[in-house]
């Protein structure tokens, strides 16, 4: 009898096994398919930030509504509701938020645009002056954080000065820094072994891109979902 | 109104922390660039026992360029002062003495001696540059978060405060018996500048951290609350918001950090930016609704409710402040006046209506400022200006005066209790006068207690009646002076009931 339960436990503990082994084996094949295909992500990170814009308009609309409706007469100045919104976050979380944007610009750039893997007519291979030059990944960096820095500085003022954002909140995007940096090392590898691909390494590179994308752009999607709830 | 909270004595310096922690994200502990705390509000702690100033490492010396910092106000008398020395000779006090041994009287008595005895004015002026130098030195630790400090001097850019918050506990230590003095002192600059204090009261029974006794905590928090509220407008405060530690107890049981952040909370309305347009008076303009038809500070018990983000919230958040988030008891109906601060979106009108409705104050009598809340959350403050006055009032479990009552009466007996030992064998002659005056004599603090427990009986407003110093009564008596402050202050008592007889005596009705 006792045989027979071991048996019975050891065919479980293999299924089991077997079950969790087969989801990580999909979950795998599942990343290394999204993160090589280009266009995906190129449209998934379009798409988070032009929601992230809509987003940022409409609670900036609900908040004009809202107070609106609660002032008699109906009239308030938008520009001075901006004003009175207006939240100093901190410089040392200001100085994180503008690094980490430059960050996500450059890691997805390194990410898509390095290899020929994923758009092979646009890489930083077809300007082989660069990219057989000694400094070719830096360079391409720093030419990322030239087109984008802009937008980067701009972009952490605009969205999260008119938030409430907890500290807790703040440390997370704060800690999109390394992970980009994390995402941008691997990117940074994938380039430097190519033509191999090293999958996994690839997949972490995605996770870690679009996960932060997605945390610098958490307090306005947290806002929206309140309003809709 | 932006903020300048300075916590005093131990209970202030933990509440203080509440208001002054930062916002930002620290890199190992380091804050690069601006302290942002929450509504803007800046400050510091004062404290007197250095060692409680070594057993916390949010406040770092204000004398060694920290902020958040503390500031030691005894330090600046050196331990060879001879102006320490002439007060020890003459009054028996030791002015480097920690003030955390429960005797309000103590902190009182010693700042009272540098109103009012001139030669130790002009020993103290002669070593310190300054007449009164731990007040003096306090004061200039605080001015430079105000905009006192002047756009001239201001060389950092940074928004300064138009206002004052001291936040105190009412158990008879340093922050009890060093709040009034130094009120005192900054309205001899700035008579209309808002100052408020945020007293609370500490719960009945031992207190579990200095095992303190009740009565004589008690006695510290009448002395305190007496001197607070007995000061006319424009040389104390604006306005005592009380807290009583006992309600924070029976919600929190003994977790006093938690009754910390809970108080924090329920002020953040108060201290809140992110005004709705256009309803962000200047300072002096809400200073003026405070003390509007006052001549002396009022009592301010604050109610507090928050809950999720709904439709039309005004009512029910109106109604379970005044009934479930009352910080001290009280009768919401007595109330004079409410001051509403709220966050999130909600209707000016209705806030009032309900207020109104609430509490039977007629719409004229509330003031409601309104400001953007936080996500998915309303929260609203109502200070409820002196809700008592009801006759036997203080028969009522529940009521402001039952409480306040039961403070009053056990002070009274702790003095009347030959172990308290008020006066102390072994003090200078005329600190044993003038100890003796003030809590026994004719005109003492004692028969102007029952004086006061009398009109609170009666539901009269206010209960006390004017002014008592230790010092002045014996200065009388070697008829040195008569003045009762520090700045050649006349007695505007004595002056009243003068051209009261006068005109009396000419026949015109007063």
């Amino acid at each position: 009898m006792s045989s027979l339960n071991e048996t019975v436990a050891g065919v479980q503990t293999v299924d089991v096994s077997s079950g969790s082994g087969l989801i990580l084996e999909g979950l795998s094949s599942f990343f290394v398919g999204i993160s090589s295909n280009g266009i995906f992500g190129l449209l998934l990170f379009v798409l988070l930030l032009a929601l992230g814009v809509f987003f940022h308009r409409l609670n900036m609309e609900r908040t004009y509504r809202s107070v609106a409706a609660t002032t008699r007469g109906g009239e308030v100045s938008r520009e001075e509701l901006r004003e009175e919104m207006f939240t100093r976050q901190g410089s040392n979380f200001n100085a994180a938020a503008v690094a980490a944007w430059m960050l996500l610009f450059a890691a997805f750039a390194y990410f898509y645009f390095l290899t020929p893997e994923i758009f092979s007519r646009h890489n930083y291979y077809q300007v082989p002056t660069l990219s057989s030059g000694p400094l070719g990944f830096a360079i391409f960096g720093i030419v990322v954080f030239l087109f984008t820095g802009l937008a980067a500085a701009f972009i952490p003022m605009e969205i999260y000065s008119y938030y409430d954002i907890s500290r807790k909140t703040k440390v997370v995007i704060m800690l999109t820094v390394p992970l980009l940096v994390i995402s941008i090392a691997l990117s940074v590898q994938q380039g430097t072994i190519f033509p191999e691909v090293d999958p996994a390494a690839r997949s972490l590179a995605f996770i870690a891109l679009f996960g932060s994308e997605a945390t610098l752009l958490w307090p306005i999607y947290a806002e929206a979902l309140g309003g809709i709830r | 109104m932006r903020l300048c909270v300075v916590g005093i004595g131990g209970c202030g310096g933990h509440l203080a922390e509440r208001f002054l922690k930062s916002q930002d994200v620290t890199l190992l502990k380091q804050h690069l660039g601006e302290h942002i705390s929450f509504g803007g509000v800046k400050g510091l702690w004062l404290e007197a026992d250095v060692q409680e100033t070594e057993n916390q490492n949010f406040f770092g010396s204000l004398d060694n360029g920290r902020y958040p910092g503390f500031f030691i106000p005894h330090d600046v008398i050196g331990s060879d002062s001879k102006t320490s020395k002439l007060i020890v000779d003459r009054y028996g006090y030791d002015v480097k003495k920690q003030g955390f041994m429960r005797q309000a009287e103590f902190l009182k008595a010693v700042f009272e001696i540098f109103e009012t005895d001139e030669d130790v004015k002009s020993a103290a002026l002669l070593e310190h540059n300054s007449d009164n130098p731990i007040l003096r030195a306090a004061w200039d630790r605080i001015r430079p978060y105000t905009t006192l400090m002047g756009p001239r001097e201001n060389n950092s850019g940074l928004e300064m405060c138009d206002g004052i918050l001291f936040v105190v506990s009412l158990g008879g230590g340093t922050g009890t018996g060093f709040v009034n003095p130094i009120t005192r002192y900054i309205r001899g600059e700035r008579p209309a500048y808002p100052v408020f204090v945020m007293g609370v009261l500490t719960e009945e029974g031992v207190d579990p951290q200095q095992r303190a006794k009740e009565a004589k905590r008690d006695l510290g928090a009448t002395i305190s609350l007496y001197d607070l509220l007995t000061k006319k407008v424009g040389i104390g405060v604006d306005g005592v918001i009380l807290i009583d530690n006992e309600i924070m107890v029976e919600k929190f049981g003994q977790d006093y950090s938690a009754i910390d952040d809970y108080i924090h909370q329920a002020m953040r309305p108060f201290v809140a930016g992110r005004h709705y347009p256009g309803e962000d008076p200047p300072s002096l303009a809400m200073r003026e609704k405070f003390v509007e038809g006052l001549d002396r500070p009022s009592i301010l018990v604050p109610c507090y409710f928050r809950e999720r983000s709904q439709r039309n919230p005004e009512d029910d958040l109106v109604k379970k402040a005044l009934s479930e988030g009352r910080l001290f008891s009280c009768n919401p109906d007595m109330a004079e006046r409410a001051y509403v601060f709220s966050r999130g979106f909600m209707d000016q009108g209705k806030i009032v209506e309900a207020v109104a409705r609430q509490t039977g104050l007629s719409e004229d009598r509330i003031e409601p400022w309104r400001k953007l809340g936080e996500k998915r959350w309303d929260e609203i403050l109502i200070f409820l200006r002196n809700p008592y006055g009801e006759k036997r009032g203080c028969e009522v479990k529940g009521n402001l005066e039952y409480r306040l009552h039961r403070v009053i009466r056990k002070a009274l007996n702790y003095m009347n209790d030959p172990e308290s030992n008020l006066v102390k064998e072994g003090m200078p002659e005329r600190t044993r006068i003038a100890i003796k005056d003030y809590f026994y004599g004719e005109d003492g603090m004692q028969t102007r207690l029952e004086e006061g427990l009398k009109r609170i009986e009666d539901g009269e407003k206010p209960f006390f009646s004017s002014e008592r110093n230790i010092f002045e009564s014996s200065e009388r008596d070697s008829s040195k002076s008569v003045a009762s402050g520090s700045r050649g202050e006349v007695d505007e008592d004595a002056v009243r009931k003068i051209v009261e007889q006068i005109l009396r005596e000419r026949g015109i009705p007063t």
